[in-house]
């Protein structure tokens, strides 16, 4: 439903007007003319309010402009407009009081209010602003020309549009939009950085794990991990936490076997020493040669020599026997001691035979001293006994005689002698000494025969005692000669003896050599019987028959060897695996704490990733809304600033600007979402500057409405209305005749119901006359708008009907 | 043959625009000597006399013709404005402002050139129809065509961020902003 015509308003308290008037708005021409103050813009803004249910002009002043409608002073604001609409009228009726909320319908719809408001109605503030166009300069958003394009398209809403989802283009402004996502994305960058070291942790412990695995193996293989199959962890686990049950000899076992090993080998060895390489029969023959041979001796010499030991035995009890003694030292013992008893017996003999010689020489001493002694005696005989004792006891009376008496028997000497007593005495005395001289002499001479008697005497004794008895002697002679009979034979039988002990010694050494290598034997069988009760132990292959012992012991040696090898690399397996599997298991906790905390952060980062992806999807969303956006704004400026925008508005300007070389346009650049810049193009061809610099102020102003009724032009038919708010004010006398011109043109060429409001006087007669009436049915309405006495508004309308002019015209 | 070519020019032009030619032009009993007279009959009123300023070249002789025209309508009450074409050199700018004041006056000059005819056409023009493009850019509620665009892309109708377009770009991005921010916690609080 579209407006074709405005027929009337009524207005009362609306903005300027006090009071109520009415306008008649039935002709194809409405000029209304007043005084600054008297409500003309008023008049418009009700239209414009009715029709479109807001005052865009007003609004873009002032955003609270709906505040100031209601007439200052007054409680409510009633409009009513008379329209035709679709060929019917309608009358449409606003009441708002003050403060009310205007939710008033409209007579216009959407798309048709904003027409009316862009398109239809010239707002002294729609050509300022398309004064200020001019300003323009290239790529400024908020540039006159953008806000221009933008409100008188309409797309000032596509271009908050677009300005508020401009934001959603740069995501560095889309940050600042939304400050969370930063954080977001921070948290995301460094939740992905800790997750990629998380997981690079990992695959760290996995690889060490992997190292274990692969370190391990050979002491798996080794533990024999094949009971526990290919998982060599689970193997590792199992090996680590169990002890080696492998049935294997343990290595205190094997040191048993080997040190038994070792002991053989000793053993073996001792015996090696002793006789190997001997050989047996070999000895045998020699002990059984050596044997005879002694038996032989036996028989023919050892008998005969025992014959004679036995002989001999009979002096010499105690002489060894043949067979307890070698031959030799038998016999030889035998000969020493029948020698010693043969020289004992010559000796004994012969020693008799010299005691018999002196025996006999002793008694002829003896008789010779016998023979002195009692010479000696007879000698003595004479000599008075103790001559010399006397003599002494004379000698020593001699002193105490001092007379003739004797003093021994008182006699008187002197009665026999005359001789004095004194000398004889002293004679006697000298006789006496010299008696007692000799009787010493004799004496000495006695005891020397005496002495030498005593020692043949006791000699002789001797020599009586200890010499032999016949039958002794005899028995010696017959016993020395038997000595030496034997001592001749057994010396005769000395080397038969020292061959006999030859032989007995030869015998004796090939048996004990016989008897070694038995023995020996036997220590060998038992080195081979333990090595193979060790080979059975061991679980190897018993000794074959013919296996050499060295080599058995050898092979036993080096198996041992090769278990205790194993055994101490089990050993070390064992230990190094469960050292690996504690590593192993720390490297399980550690890889299941990384797991898990990779695993938070995962999760955490799905989260936050989801909230990303959520507002990145929303942001795309944004961005696209901005892109279509932006595309309809573009197809739209584009339509609109094509080349008929340009043409018309080109024609309306050579129209008001005749004399004008440069005429304004609008060059878009394709694919841009800049607003269309302003330029000129010369009438003659080629392109000037920007219209602000090569347009005098006055063709400012013509492009500015030339501009304004171009787009109205170019929007087609729909809405025939054209309110036009004092459109020439700084225009000449020569434009404004041809907006006078133009004017009549739009209303009758075009259709448009064109309501003009003008203040100046002058220009109000000019185009009530430039616009009366000039063909029949044509009507002009001129209002005259008054503020009375009481403040209160007055229109005083004027209607010009056609009339047949004085000029006539014949086609 | 020169001077003609323009005056005819532009009576073609007329002509062809719904003027007549007033043959025996007479405003009342009284007759004007102009070299060519039309008239409007079609969307035009207007009394168009064309002055050769080459035959016509007294300027003051032109000013009293043109006063005397205005005096004349005056005097009958005609209503209608009078359109004062020049064809040849322009007189003086006294003069033409003295013209100026009683009539409308289009000086064409003398057009030369390959431009010549669009010259004289623009000089004209505010006497000659205005012809519209076919195509007219239809004046629809952008929004309105931004949401006929996004009826292909349902997902993009739905965004919260059209409906408080008309609310200015402060309130889109506020919505953006919240749109943008739901479902990042710590974001909606």
């Amino acid at each position: 439903m579209s407006v074709d015509r405005l027929k009337s308003i009524t207005i009362q308290d609306f903005r300027s007007i006090g009071g109520e008037i009415t306008i008649p708005l039935d002709a194809q021409v409405v000029l209304i003319h007043g005084p600054n103050g008297t409500g003309k813009t008023s008049t418009l803004s009700a239209i414009e309010f009715a029709l479109a249910g807001s005052v865009d002009s007003l609004r873009r002043v002032d955003p609270n402009y709906l505040d100031h409608l209601v007439h200052r002073g007054a409680t409510h604001t009633n409009i009513s407009v008379n329209v035709e609409m679709s060929g019917k009228d309608l009358t449409h009726a606003l009441r708002f009081a003050q403060g009310d909320d205007l939710g008033i319908a409209p007579i216009l719809q959407d798309t048709e209010a904003h027409f009316f408001s862009e398109r239809c109605y010239l707002a002294q503030s729609t050509l300022g602003r398309l004064l200020e166009i001019y300003a323009e300069r290239d790529g400024d958003q908020n540039s006159p020309l953008t806000r221009f394009v933008n409100d008188v398209l309409g797309l000032d809403t596509l271009e908050a549009l677009t300005k508020g989802l401009n934001a959603s283009k740069d995501i560095r402004n889309t940050r600042n939009l939304v400050p969370g996502i930063a954080a977001l994305e921070r948290e995301v960058a460094m939740l992905t950085s800790d997750k990629a070291a998380k997981k690079a942790r990992r695959d760290r412990l996995a690889q060490a794990q992997a190292r274990i695995l692969q370190d391990i193996e050979p002491g798996l293989r080794l533990l024999g991990s094949v009971a526990y199959g290919s998982d060599v962890a689970v193997a590792m686990d199992r090996l680590a936490t169990t002890e080696d049950t492998s049935g294997d000899i343990s290595l205190v076992e094997l040191t048993g076997y080997r040190r038994e090993i070792e002991s053989l080998l000793q053993r073996l060895s001792s015996v090696k020493q002793t006789s190997l390489g001997v050989d047996l029969a070999a000895l045998e023959e020699r002990a059984h040669e050596s044997s005879s041979l002694t038996a032989e001796w036996q028989t023919k010499v050892g008998q005969r020599i025992e014959k004679l030991l036995e002989q001999a035995r009979g002096e010499f009890p105690d002489l060894a026997s043949l067979t307890t003694s070698s031959p030799a030292m038998a016999v030889s013992t035998a000969l020493a001691r029948i020698s010693a008893e043969l020289e004992s017996c010559s000796s004994r003999l012969h020693a008799d035979a010299v005691d018999r010689d002196r025996l006999d020489e002793l008694i002829i001493s003896a008789e010779a001293d016998g023979a002195r002694i009692a010479l000696i005696d007879e000698q003595t005989a004479t000599v008075t006994a103790g001559a010399g004792e006397i003599a002494k006891l004379l000698a020593a009376l001699g002193p105490h005689i001092h007379n003739s008496e004797c003093i021994v028997c008182g006699r008187d000497y002197s009665e026999i002698s005359e001789e004095p007593l004194s000398a004889q005495l002293a004679r006697r005395a000298a006789q006496l000494s010299d008696q007692a001289e000799r009787l010493a002499e004799l004496n000495r001479a006695k005891h020397d025969a005496a002495t030498s008697l005593s020692n043949i005497t006791s000699e002789m004794k001797l020599i009586e005692a200890r010499i032999l008895q016949s039958s002794v002697r005899s028995l010696l002679v017959s016993r020395e000669a038997q000595f030496q009979d034997w001592q001749n034979q057994l010396s005769a039988r000395v080397a038969d003896a020292e061959l006999g002990t030859k032989h007995l010694r030869e015998t004796t050494q090939a048996r004990m050599a016989l008897a070694t290598a038995r023995n020996d034997a036997g220590a060998w069988i038992e080195v081979r019987n333990s090595a193979s009760g060790i080979c059975q132990k061991l679980s190897i292959d018993p000794p074959s028959d013919v296996e050499p012992i060295d080599s058995l012991l050898d092979r036993i040696s080096t198996h041992i060897r090769t278990l205790m090898t194993e055994g101490e690399e089990r050993l070390a397996a064992r230990t190094a695996l469960k050292d690996s599997h504690r590593t192993w298991m720390q490297l399980t906790n550690d890889l299941s704490d990384v797991d898990v905390e990779h695993s938070r952060l995962d999760s955490r980062l799905k989260e936050l990733l989801a909230e990303r992806d959520e507002f990145e999807r929303r942001r795309n969303g944004a961005k696209q809304l901005l892109k279509v956006a932006t595309e309809v704004q573009q197809k739209i400026i584009r339509e609109v600033f094509n080349d008929s925008l340009n043409s018309v508005w080109r024609d309306l300007f050579v129209r008001l600007a005749p004399k004008e070389p440069f005429v304004p346009a609008f060059r878009v650049a394709e694919g841009r979402k800049t607003s269309p810049q302003l330029t000129t193009v010369h009438r003659a061809g080629g392109t000037g500057g920007s219209p602000g610099a090569m347009l005098s102020a006055g063709n400012l102003n013509t492009a500015a409405l030339t501009l304004f009724l171009a787009l109205h032009l170019t929007a087609g038919e729909k809405l025939p209305l054209l309110v036009l708010d004092d459109p020439v004010q700084s225009m000449d006398d020569v434009h404004i005749s041809q907006f006078a011109a133009l004017l009549r043109t739009l209303s009758k060429q075009h259709s448009r119901q064109v309501i003009v409001a003008v203040h100046e006087r002058a220009l109000f007669d000019y185009l009530a006359l430039e616009l009366s009436p000039a063909f029949d049915g044509d009507r002009l309405i001129t209002v005259e708008l008054k503020k009375q006495s009481d403040g209160t508004s007055f229109a005083a309308p004027s209607y010009h009907f056609y009339s047949d002019d004085p000029v006539h015209v014949s086609a | 043959m020169n001077h003609i070519r323009p005056v005819q020019l532009v009576i073609d032009l007329l002509s062809k625009s719904g003027y007549v030619t007033l043959p025996d032009f007479k405003v009342g009993s009284l007759a004007f000597d102009f070299t060519k007279v039309l008239a409007g009959t079609q969307y035009s009123f207007d009394l168009v006399v064309i002055v050769d300023t080459i035959s016509e070249f007294a300027e003051s002789r032109l000013r009293r013709q043109v006063a005397a025209l205005a005096r004349a309508l005056d005097l009958v009450e005609s209503r209608r404005s009078v359109t004062l074409i020049l064809v040849g050199p322009g007189p003086s700018d006294i003069t033409i402002r003295e013209l100026a004041r009683v009539c409308r006056v289009l000086s064409v000059g003398v057009p030369t050139g390959e431009h010549a005819e669009a010259m004289v056409r623009d000089v004209l023009a505010v006497l000659l129809p205005l012809s519209l493009p076919r195509s007219s850019v239809a004046g629809v509620n952008p929004l309105s065509r931004l949401r006929h665009e996004l009826e292909r892309l349902p997902e993009l109708a739905v965004l919260p961020m059209l409906d408080v377009a008309d609310a200015g770009d402060a309130k889109v991005e506020l919505a953006l902003k919240e749109w943008l921010s739901h479902g990042i916690i710590g974001e909606q609080a």
